[in-house]
């Protein structure tokens, strides 16, 4: 696992992409790599009084190699934090605490490979693929959202050559109507064991792709989003039930082999 | 340069700043973030004789000027602490001290008691006031009593120096610490989170798992301070003083008000590199207003 760095970047961009939905793009003034995509950053607001913890965000794409000094997240507005983010302007300075947390490990040889998106899941997800793509092997992704306008990286998705796309989404704007995880039953046969899937999105969701995982003994990584305080593993308030107790989303996830989870009633682990 | 060294009992310490136990793991977690052998001295996560599952999540939740926590004193458990926790922290110049608990007087003791056997323990606070517990914790350090009672026994088991931690929450706190004070305590921590909780109006339920939680933060620095400027008026001896510190003025005002030293815990979530700051704040401080002694700081608060 790399070690984190604490720094004060600057934000070079703030992209709205679609009412709620931001891209924030922050430099700064040290590479942090090598970084591994299913890493995490704490971001937070120098001399803010009213937000006081930093907030765990997916670092969604970054320049490659250990001189990853330019990282991308991706956000979505829904409490008082991500309010803040989205009213940043250019030249703001942030604070940033990356990388954490371990990444999604690599694919045996010779498997196919499933990625799952549910809403904002896409966001940890995009930069595997980019990983991915060079893959010899057939490469699916499963991409679910509300509606089509909350499928925010469709059009980056549909650039990357080489993969299959399938679209679903609740309202029926896009691809199938219906949750993404329904769609996986067309395509059970096809890979059978000798399948990795990378699942990232809300836990009714994860939950459904760790079933369909699990009855035919696919190899499945997903991503759990906790709040957090600490980021690094001393706080261990970003608890995640597994088989073997709790262990921190943060130091110990926020990658988990869907088999080691121990899922709640409500879909909560 | 000023003089920021100060001493709890027995224990000698370069700079009053120390972490608070909890918000610092087993300081391996922030070992790449700040140079540890800065700190006063290095505070670990409660250890208990048996491993602690912890409270069901959510375990945190972020209220106006603080957060709420309910991580019901999770741990690794005394043998792998000595094991696997420990050892990595021999290669800190800095004094550990070893924040501990049990269910019971006998099982305070006797962690207490194996705790001074492992190599590299320079001292043990004893956590009386957890407030996300149902047994033991709190409990015993309500009653002035039951603080005596357990101080008793600790410094029975033990020849190292122990530190009592304590809560706001108690009728009289000059009596609960004089009780520390009088079976051996060498000092007391004031204060632990104060026991809070907050709730999900649309699902009419609370937002903790363990549905009560600690409230600790700037929003709870009034509070410590005031514990502290009463304690420090009936001890004598030294009060570390925790709850809300976020800065070095923070941190000097515990000091104004009595405390010899000063813990710092989630500031250390929004800037890990918060203590590191204060110290340099503190000898800044000093510096500019020529005292050579931070002693010359300590208690002197004018009424």
């Amino acid at each position: 696992m790399s070690r984190p760095f604490y720094l004060r970047g600057e934000i070079t961009e703030n992209k709205e992409m679609g009412s709620l939905y931001h891209r924030l793009r922050i430099s700064l003034p040290q590479p942090v790599g090598p970084i591994m995509p299913g890493q995490f950053a704490m971001l937070s607001i120098e001399e803010n009084k009213d937000i006081i913890l930093p907030r765990p965000f997916s670092i969604h794409d970054f320049d490659n190699g250990e001189d990853a000094s330019r990282l991308d997240f991706l956000f979505k507005v829904v409490g008082k934090g991500t309010e803040l983010l989205r009213k940043l302007s250019v030249g703001f300075p942030i604070k940033v605490l990356a990388p954490l947390g371990k990444g999604f490990p690599d694919t045996p040889p010779g498997y196919k490979i499933l990625f799952i998106a549910g809403g904002m899941g896409i966001a940890p997800l995009f930069p595997l693929v980019l990983r991915m793509r060079k893959s010899p092997y057939p490469l699916h992704f499963f991409y679910g959202a509300k509606s089509q306008k909350d499928l925010i990286c469709l059009p980056e998705l549909l650039n990357v050559e080489g993969i299959t796309i399938t679209i679903a989404t609740e309202d029926g704007t896009s691809g199938e109507k219906g949750v993404v995880t329904k769609l996986l039953k067309h395509d059970e046969d096809e890979g059978g064991a000798k399948t990795t899937i990378y699942a990232c999105g809300p836990e009714p969701m994860l939950k459904a792709v760790a079933d369909f995982a699990a009855e035919r003994k696919m190899l499945c990584w997903i991503s759990l989003e906790r709040l957090m305080a600490c980021g690094v593993g001393a706080c261990l308030s970003c608890v995640v039930k597994t088989k073997e107790g709790y262990r921190c989303s943060c130091r110990e996830g926020p990658i988990f082999e869907s088999k080691d989870i121990t899922w709640r009633d409500d879909a909560k682990p | 340069m000023p003089n920021l060294k100060v001493k709890l009992g027995r224990l000698e310490l370069q700079n009053p700043v120390m972490p608070a136990s909890g918000t610092f793991g087993y300081g391996e977690e922030y070992a790449s973030l700040i140079d540890l052998n800065k700190l006063g001295a290095i505070v670990t996560k409660g250890v208990s004789l048996a491993p602690q599952e912890g409270n069901p999540p959510p375990r945190i939740r972020e209220t106006r000027g603080g957060m709420l926590n309910s991580i019901g004193l999770q741990n690794v458990g005394l043998e792998a602490f000595a094991q696997q926790k420990l050892p990595f922290l021999h290669r800190f110049k800095v004094p550990i001290i070893v924040n501990f608990f049990g269910f019971t007087i006998d099982e305070y003791a006797e962690v207490a008691m194996r705790l001074s056997a492992l190599e590299g323990v320079a001292a043990l606070e004893a956590n009386l006031s957890c407030p996300n517990i149902k047994a033991g914790g709190i409990y015993f350090g309500v009653g002035s009593r039951s603080v005596a009672q357990i101080t008793k026994k600790l410094v029975k088991s033990t020849n190292l120096a122990i530190i009592i931690k304590l809560s706001s929450q108690v009728s009289n706190i000059k009596e609960i610490c004089l009780a520390a004070e009088g079976e051996g305590a060498e000092a007391v921590t004031l204060i632990n989170s104060i026991p809070a909780m907050a709730i999900d109006l649309d699902r009419k339920r609370p937002v903790l798992g363990g549905v009560t939680g600690g409230l600790s933060g700037p929003a709870i620095k009034p509070i410590a301070l005031k514990a502290v400027w009463e304690a420090a008026s009936a001890v004598k001896i030294p009060i570390v003083g925790v709850g809300g510190i976020m800065d070095y003025r923070d941190a000097l005002e515990f000091l104004v008000a009595g405390a010899m030293a000063v813990q710092v815990g989630t500031a250390n979530f929004i800037n890990p590199t918060t203590m590191v700051e204060i110290i340099d704040g503190i000898d800044a401080f000093l510096t500019q207003r020529g005292i050579e002694n931070i002693r010359e700081i300590i208690g002197s608060l004018k009424l």
